[in-house]
């Protein structure tokens, strides 16, 4: 019987018709199924970069605000010649010492030598992170410091809200008065 | 039954099965990656901010006033405005080897009902100190949220 029907099969030229169709139609299936999780794989990837990078900049940023309201920096006192090697603002935990923070990169201050945004950025060691720091006590602000355009704005407040920008605040004394520190990275 | 209608599509029943286990397999994947997950780093934050205000009015011998509107002022005055609280504070006296709660204080926002509402708590003991050592000691407790 089997072999009838092949020959009749193959009378009427259709002989593997069948099998090729079904094959065709499986590959085109695949290949368009292929592609769409390839697409959406490929969007994961950028999601789970993106989220690395922002819970990278979060532990940076609590670390290193940590390290400014606890520590003094290295040497303890890099503000005398600008020398440090870790840049903390505390002369007690939680108390900013006034010199140390007037040290911090910012605007022009006539006969104030500061230190370099570069070089402030490396001993805070904050990566390829920027980084804008301000210091403000209800709703006035005390200080601030961080990377300044040619028109004497920070450059952080330009930032693109779509780029990650991480601030962490703690709350310390400064000037006599309790007040609140934020770090912002971004970058 | 015709023979040419019933066989040959194996490869499309084989691969229509594959497809759907994978995509089965790639869906699980994808709700387990894109989920957002809690860093906590904003609670932290919250938590930080109370516990280093307390650190200070402690070290300012605020907090062993025991003084209620004293207190109420320097947090008040200190803490962000988009932060709320609330806080209790016990006072306990020390004499050799007993303890006697003295008296207890609340306020901040008292009233706040905090059954719907995201908050942080935490606790601080600190103590009053005399020449003959220590006079009482302070169990603080605290919540507090966003407004």
């Amino acid at each position: 019987m089997a072999t009838a029907s092949f020959k009749a099969n193959q009378r009427l030229g259709r002989r593997g018709q069948i099998v090729s169709y079904d094959i065709y139609l499986a590959v085109f299936v695949f290949l368009i199924l292929f592609g769409a999780m390839y697409l959406l794989w490929q969007g994961n990837l950028k999601h789970l970069d993106r989220e690395r990078r922002i819970l990278e900049m979060k532990y940076t940023a609590v670390q290193v605000a940590d390290y400014l309201v606890s520590s003094p920096g290295n040497p303890v006192d890099w503000e005398v010649n600008l020398d440090p090697t870790a840049v903390g603002l505390a002369s007690e935990r939680l108390l900013l010492s006034e010199s140390k923070v007037a040290k911090l990169p910012g605007l022009y201050e006539d006969g104030v030598q500061k230190l370099d945004y570069a070089m402030a950025k490396n001993y805070l060691n904050i990566a390829n992170y920027d980084f804008y720091l301000k210091i403000e006590s209800g709703s006035s602000l005390l200080f601030e410091s961080g990377k300044a355009n040619d028109s004497g704005l920070f450059i952080v407040s330009e930032y693109p809200l779509k780029e990650a920008r991480i601030a962490y605040s703690r709350m310390v004394q400064y000037d006599n008065q309790p007040a609140l520190l934020t770090l912002t990275i971004y970058g | 039954m015709t023979p040419t209608k019933t066989r040959g599509y194996v490869f499309s029943a084989d691969i229509i099965l594959a497809v759907i286990v994978f995509i089965l397999l790639f869906a699980a994947m994808q709700y387990s990656l894109t989920e957002p997950e809690a860093s906590g780093v904003e609670t932290l934050q919250m938590r930080q901010i109370m516990d280093d205000l307390l650190s200070l009015l402690d070290r300012d011998q605020v907090l062993q006033s025991f003084n209620e509107s004293t207190i109420s002022a320097a947090v008040n005055e200190a803490l962000p405005a988009r932060f709320d609280y609330k806080m209790s504070i016990e006072k306990w006296s020390v004499s050799g080897e007993t303890q006697v709660l003295v008296s207890e204080m609340e306020f901040g926002n008292t009233e706040a009902d905090l059954s719907d509402l995201e908050f942080v708590k935490g606790r601080r003991t600190f103590v009053k100190t005399s020449l003959t050592g220590i006079d009482s000691y302070y169990n603080l407790e605290y919540r507090m949220w966003l407004k």
